[in-house]
């Protein structure tokens, strides 16, 4: 008998795919986040950077190449990068409102690396 | 001249590659853990956030909340009907609040609201797959 409730949302969380959330982080990484950067906090310029060159990485690798090994390394940068967002947003005083939104890309960038993770120790 | 012609051949067989791919994982990948983000953001955030940008609009934000807990539970059971409704229901939320940042002209003060637009696009992607696949189903 199929899992139902929590039991379903764990194992749905442990064992589908994780590429189009790959995709989704890469593309906010690469265009989405340095503009709200330069828009709403100008003081960070290596972060839009590293954000811009994480994203593209993170897009080659899930896109281009496919091997777990380079989807895992773009993964934990895609983490760092949404750390670091976090963090910056909670320092200035901006995490509210629609801003919080920036929290979920941090879930979702936790998430891939769990799920790119255990997908590679699998293989 | 032929090396340049070379590479960029070479440069446009990478894109096109890409672009397949991502026309692949948008079409066939799990459309589960989206459908769980896309609830949870619709029953906790768009609430609080349309409420503290948008203005108190009942008519808006309590539905979305019921929405997003109805989402939910059709993710957590196996009813491909269930799950299609839920996601049609969502899409219109996440239009509904696109249109409404766009009319309050939060767009042009900062990139971060624009994550309401990539919301609706994944909204719409999301009940794209699973119509998709509830029409496999239903045809065999």
């Amino acid at each position: 008998m199929s899992k139902k409730g929590l039991k379903r949302a764990v194992e749905i969380f442990k064992y589908s795919d994780s590429e189009p959330n790959e995709v989704f982080t890469g593309l906010l990484h690469l265009a989405i986040l340095p503009l709200a950067l330069y828009t709403e906090m100008i003081k960070s310029p290596w972060l839009c950077l590293f954000s811009m060159a994480v994203g593209a990485f993170q897009l080659y690798a899930v896109l281009y190449n496919g091997s777990l090994k380079l989807r895992s390394n773009a993964t934990k940068l895609a983490a760092v990068v949404a750390v670091a967002t976090v963090l910056n947003y909670y320092i200035a005083g901006l995490l509210t409102g629609s801003r919080v939104g920036w929290l979920l890309v941090l879930i979702f960038a936790i998430w891939n690396v769990v799920r790119v993770d255990m997908q590679k120790h699998l293989s | 001249m032929e090396r340049s012609k070379g590479r960029y051949a070479e440069a446009l067989k990478l894109v096109r590659k890409i672009l397949t791919q991502l026309k692949e994982v948008w079409q066939y990948s799990d459309s589960q853990p989206t459908e769980i983000t896309l609830a949870g953001a619709l029953a906790v955030l768009f609430p609080i956030a349309t409420y503290l940008e948008i203005g108190y609009a009942p008519i808006i934000q309590l539905p979305a909340i019921a929405a997003g807990l109805y989402q939910l539970y059709c993710v957590s059971g196996d009813c491909i009907n269930c799950r299609v409704r839920a996601s049609f229901i969502t899409f219109c939320f996440y239009a509904v609040g696109a249109v409404l940042y766009l009319y309050k002209g939060y767009y042009w003060q900062g990139a971060s609201y624009w994550g309401w637009i990539l919301l609706t696009f994944s909204s719409f992607g999301s009940l794209k797959r699973i119509k998709k696949e509830q029409l496999h189903r239903n045809n065999g």
